[in-house]
């Protein structure tokens, strides 16, 4: 390989390394290109000075990155793929998208924001879906994605790769590594082409980039291709080779192509030399032919420019996009309830109960893959939820490296392949590293590809203290995962067998599913035993809310989920016992979508809400709830009360954690502080405040 | 799922016979598991002790009630409802169920059963409700199927003599269910005395808003005390007198010589004794409508040196001699810091008295025990500069069973009895002759002097060695 570390920006008016010699695009070597191939780089070229000049009219929204220089790079990787295989791109990506789906008229009817584009005007420029095509505005985050595409072919061996294309900015970001190797540890059959433009926005390269760019693929066993833009034919035979190589080894490659950007990174912020940039303009083979084949390229352009004409026509014409898509609305409404008893046929305990459900389930859809750290035979997983399932199912029970990102990355790209992954994040606390993923990835494929894609990813990790794990390993952190479009989140109680959850999951899963577990409650045993006095039931919801109602008045109504049900239920029974004080409790399975009826419905009888959650309180899920309740049935609230965890680190000491985490005791005190302001009104407590 | 249905079938009692968690005291809803004395699945000979448990009064061995192969359900440290299965026995090994299938919580009728049996209150809640299934319903405002009763109601039922089968799926009862069914208007429960019962039971962490706190869990047996004497001194009415006694320095005095140590403690308890007989409207109980006045008089000595307060018992105080009450007593002290006490000797006292005079202490306000009447207290001795040292004796009592009058009469008398003590035992630390000049009884040392100013007289009796001795009519006949 051609050492081109710290490759310096050719100065002006030199002929550079590289200089346009016997593999250009010259009439000489004409032959060399297809003249199919000739016709989608200058497709690109004017689709892209279009969008510019409709830029400067006003007719676009958001801005537009240009691959103006760039072009034959998306041209000779689209050849070298086959239909049925992966892409998937990144901001720059108009390039990519033409050569590989020729949707020129999609494309621009969706920057111009019209119902008529290829993702109804939702994704623009950067967000773009049609077939296998993928692109995305996140940077490194596309690799794990284009991974998990790749293990899905290595699965089903169907025979396509996956191609990811980065530019060398992106190179400063970790999930590219995390996703590289795994890759070349998995041997999974995707191309990483970097673009390198030897600018990272306005940022030179030699100021950002360490070291030597394939090497860092090399030293993971990747097979290192090398390319640039100014020898056509070399360039289109390097492509061609790592594709062959990846599908025919179903192993990673990487394929760098040098290159430069003619026009700015974006709009209006070109801060390079000029003289420079014009070196390049004449350096470049589309521009060279052009001024040389003048006979050939005037019919071609005609045509070119002619169908762009039709399409920007076409695209002023078309309506809008719409405004509000059904389905599209946060899903949070007050859906009414119907209540029954609740059964609970199983006493296994819930890391077994939760284990027995994936191996029925992976046992009927061999879709189901599981993917987490130390999930494999013979540990299998910290909370032994995966225990013994690798033996049964080698390939779907995978051990990946300490790599979060990447984790929920091949999630997400298993999801968008058709898979049903299962991904095991061992604590919660590391859910932070995976933020992007889910935020960014799984949270937005649905919406802002138009609904072409659902994400049935399962997302499942313990949260909850109580074990003495301290600030990195105890906390709840659901609350930052509440609210984004397209997701749900569950978190499983004592009262729900887990077994029931996940089985309708996978019966139904639709969108990226965090399920919050518990590290204290994987040994515990669900329950549907109830003190006398009290009723347990569940509401007919597809995740049943848990009620445990007190046979007679209510006082106060208690909303909790998760691990805290057990001690608000000892609480509800203490209050009663000792105060005289009657609890209703109400504890939701599914946090998000959040539908607030059962608690509204009981809070219409008591007036008084206490919410009880692990977390910390500020923008916390109970405050959600209760701004819902005011929102939905003003007046019926007299008085709210939070109780959670202060907001201060988890302390790992036993007896400061007990102390900071809700407890029993400080449940009751906020019991009897809510009940104490309102009397023991006897009779007229049964005739209901509703 | 099919082990334990096995179980389920294999425990119809001919092939296997558990050994229930025994009820040792009517005031444990639990016994804490202490110790295993035995193998899983090993062989046991009848009477083998099986565990050790502890109840919040004592410990107890748990033995084999007949030979066999054992399966056992509970592990050290665990707490055990009253009535559950502890482990269970069978004539052969594999007739035994697998070990972990059969949990104490699977025999709640058995749990059930035991505890009324045994306590003659109401069944407690099974400890455990197998939920069958049952087809979904809309249950909106359903009637109540089961009862739970709040502390204060379960007061008032008992103390109103109310059966509590009444309440019969009633769903939650409050003290005003009770008092509308005893035709009274439930009063008003202010926030503030919902806060102030709360905190009162100990049941809210007293906080103050600010400080920060630690909670410390209290022991099973402090929780124990906690409860019942709670619960006491909700129920009763108390009062209180109290009395000085001029004391000569004598606890001092007895307080320097080892072999003396004690010896007032074991006087006051003996005097006590035969003073109660007089006055038996304080060696009482207390049922709705009645005064239950005991026939025997069980003197419970308060201890609590370390191992927690206990209160062991000597039974029939008033008519043992004043040498086997001392030393009665000095072995139920050592039996106590051995933490040897059993189930009996803290059993069936009908009065209790707790003796700070070790201790500086001065004034204090002793809690009448469940199911008593009055308990004594007895101060430090105090003497105020250059006045002759004094004592105290308090006597709190429950209102409902006597008045200040008889408590301060009761004092009066036991305070007559012990002066005369003193002295005896000022002149036998004083080294004087072991036989006084004057003819004394040969129990309580007492001068004949003295006997007779007490309106009583010295008998000539016949010592177990064959020997005469004098004894006055007090020491015999406790008058």
């Amino acid at each position: 390989m051609a050492e081109k570390q710290g490759l310096a920006p050719i100065p002006a008016g030199s002929p550079g390394p590289n200089g346009a010699g016997p593999g250009g695009l010259s009439s000489r070597s004409s032959g060399e290109l297809t003249e199919g191939q000739i016709h989608t780089a200058f497709l690109i070229r004017r689709v892209e000075q279009a969008l510019l000049r409709l830029f400067s009219e006003g007719r676009l929204y958001g801005t537009v990155h240009t691959c103006i220089g760039q072009e034959l790079i998306g041209v000779a990787v689209a050849e070298g793929l086959r239909q049925g295989d992966w892409v998937f791109s990144n901001h720059r990506c108009h390039g990519h998208f033409i050569a590989h789906t020729d949707c020129v008229e999609g494309l621009i009817a969706e920057i111009m924001g019209k119902r008529t584009g290829v993702c109804g005007g939702w994704g623009g420029s950067q967000h773009l879906c049609e077939g296998r095509f993928f692109s995305n505005g996140i940077q490194g985050s596309i690799v794990p994605v284009a991974a998990g595409l790749a293990l899905g072919e290595k699965l089903r061996a169907a025979g396509n790769i996956s191609a990811a294309f980065i530019g060398e900015g992106t190179l400063g970001e970790g999930a590219v590594y995390e996703a590289a190797n795994i890759a070349a540890k998995w041997d999974l059959p995707l191309l990483i082409v970097l673009e390198n433009n030897h600018y990272c926005q306005s940022t030179a390269q030699a100021e950002t980039i360490a070291g030597d760019i394939a090497q860092r693929f090399a030293a993971l066993g990747i097979r290192c291709f090398e390319a640039d833009c100014w020898h056509a034919r070399q360039l289109f035979e390097t492509a061609a080779a790592a594709a062959e190589f990846v599908r025919h080894e179903s192993r990673p490659a990487f394929l760098r192509v040098d290159t430069y950007r003619l026009m700015a990174h974006s709009k209006g912020d070109d801060d390079r030399d000029p003289r420079e940039v014009q070196a390049y303009w004449e350096k470049d083979l589309l521009e060279q032919f052009a001024k040389r084949h003048v006979a050939t390229t005037q019919p071609l352009l005609a045509e070119v420019d002619a169908r762009i004409n039709r399409a920007v026509a076409d695209g002023l014409a078309a309506e809008d996009a719409q405004v509000v898509r059904p389905g599209v609305a946060d899903g949070c409404d007050s859906v009414p309830v119907r209540w029954h008893k609740a059964t609970i046929a199983s006493k296994d305990r819930f890391s077994q109960a939760i284990r027995d459900c994936f191996e029925r389930q992976m046992e009927k859809d061999p879709r189901i893959v599981l993917l987490g750290e130390d999930i494999r035979s013979p540990y299998g997983g910290a909370f032994k939820v995966t225990k013994g399932l690798s033996d049964k199912f080698p390939s779907r029970v995978r051990n990946t490296p300490i790599s979060e990102s990447a984790i929920v990355g091949l999630g997400n790209g298993l999801a968008l392949h058709g898979m049903r992954p299962v991904c095991e994040i061992m604590f919660g606390d590391f859910l932070t590293l995976a933020f992007d993923q889910i935020a960014n990835g799984a949270a937005k494929f649905p919406g802002m590809y138009n609904g072409k894609v659902q994400v049935p990813l399962i997302v499942r990790t313990p949260m909850g203290g109580g074990r003495g794990y301290g600030p990195t390993h105890s906390q709840s952190l659901e609350k930052h995962f509440l609210g984004l479009p397209q997701t749900r989140v569950l978190a499983l109680n004592d009262r729900v067998h887990p077994g029931e959850i996940y089985d309708r999951l996978f019966a139904t899963i639709d969108r990226m599913t965090l399920v919050i577990e518990n590290k204290l409650m994987y040994a515990r045993r669900p329950s549907g035993e109830t003190a006398e006095g009290f009723v347990l039931e569940h509401s007919d919801e597809p995740f049943p809310t848990v009620r445990l109602r007190p046979e007679g008045r209510a006082d106060v109504t208690v909303v909790c989920y998760a691990g805290t049900l057990p001690m608000v239920e000892e609480a509800a029974l203490r209050a009663f016992d000792q105060m005289e004080i009657a609890v209703e409790v109400i504890c939701p399975v599914q946090l998000y979508p959040l539908n607030p009826y059962p608690a509204l419905e009981s809070v219409a009888r008591t007036g008084r809400l206490l919410v009880v959650e692990e977390g910390l309180a500020f923008a916390a899920w109970g405050a959600e709830l209760i701004a819902r309740i005011v929102e939905i049935a003003p007046g019926r609230l007299e008085k709210a009360a939070r109780r959670t965890a202060p907001a201060h680190p988890i302390p790992s000491s036993g007896p400061l954690e007990k102390a900071v985490l809700p407890n029993v005791d400080s449940i009751l005190r906020s019991i009897a502080e809510l009940a104490g302001h309102v009397g023991d009104d006897g009779d007229a407590g049964d005739a209901q405040r509703v | 799922m099919s082990a334990m249905t096995a179980t389920r079938g294999m425990l119809s009692v001919s092939e296997l016979t558990p050994v229930f968690a025994p009820l040792n005291n009517v005031n444990d809803e639990t016994i804490l598991i202490v110790e295993v004395r035995c193998k899983d699945g090993e062989a046991v000979q009848k009477e083998a002790v099986l565990l050790i448990a502890e109840t919040s009064k004592a410990t107890f061995e748990i033995t084999a009630p007949a030979a066999g192969f054992i399966r056992l359900l509970v592990r050290p440290g665990q707490e055990i409802p009253i009535g559950d299965a502890l482990c269970l026995l069978a004539d052969s090994p594999d007739k035994l169920p697998a070990p972990g299938a059969a949990a104490p919580a699977q025999l709640p009728q058995a749990a059930g059963e035991k505890t009324l049996a045994s306590s003659g209150s109401p069944p407690a809640p099974p400890a455990a409700t197998t939920v069958v299934a049952s087809p979904p319903a809309t249950a909106e405002p359903e009637p109540p199927k089961s009862r739970r009763f709040s502390q204060k109601a379960k007061e008032l039922i008992e103390a109103e003599g109310l059966d509590p089968a009444g309440f019969d799926k009633h769903g939650l009862v409050r003290s005003g269910d009770v008092l509308k069914k005893l035709g009274q208007t439930p009063t008003t429960v202010l926030p503030e005395r919902i806060l102030a019962s709360a905190a009162a039971g100990n049941e809210l962490s007293p906080a103050v808003g600010g400080v920060p706190f630690r909670e410390v869990p209290l022991s099973k047996s402090k929780r124990t005390e906690i409860a019942l004497l709670a619960e006491a001194r909700a129920a009763a009415v108390t009062s209180q007198v109290s009395v000085l006694v001029p004391s000569e320095g004598v606890f001092t005095a007895c307080a320097r010589n080892a072999a003396f140590a004690g010896q007032m403690s074991s006087r006051i308890i003996f005097e006590a004794a035969r003073v109660l007989r007089a006055f038996p409207m304080l060696n009482a109980g207390y049922r709705p409508g009645h005064s239950v006045q005991y026939d025997q008089i069980n003197i419970g000595y308060a201890l609590d040196i370390e191992h927690g307060l206990k209160v062991p018992v000597i039974h029939g105080a008033d008519a043992a001699p004043l040498e086997e009450i001392h030393q009665r007593k000095q072995a139920l002290v050592e039996k106590y810091l051995l933490n040897t006490l059993t189930v009996d000797d803290l059993s069936r006292g009908t009065f209790t008295i707790t003796d700070l005079s070790s201790e500086d202490c001065w004034l204090f306000n002793p809690i009448v025990n469940k199911g008593q009447a009055a308990i004594l207290g007895v101060t430090g001795e105090y003497a105020a500069g250059g006045a002759k040292p004094v004592y105290g004796l308090v006597l709190a009592f429950d209102h409902r069973l006597a008045e200040g009058l008889v408590a301060s009469r009761f004092l009066a008398e036991l305070k007559r009895r012990l002066t005369a003590h003193h002295a005896v035992l000022l002149r036998l630390l004083g080294g004087e002759s072991e036989k006084p000049q004057e003819a004394c009884c040969a129990e309580c040392f007492r001068p004949a002097s003295e006997i007779t100013s007490l309106g009583g007289h010295l008998l000539k009796s016949v010592h177990h060695d064959g020997k005469d001795r004098l004894v006055c009519s007090v020491c015999v006949a406790g008058h």
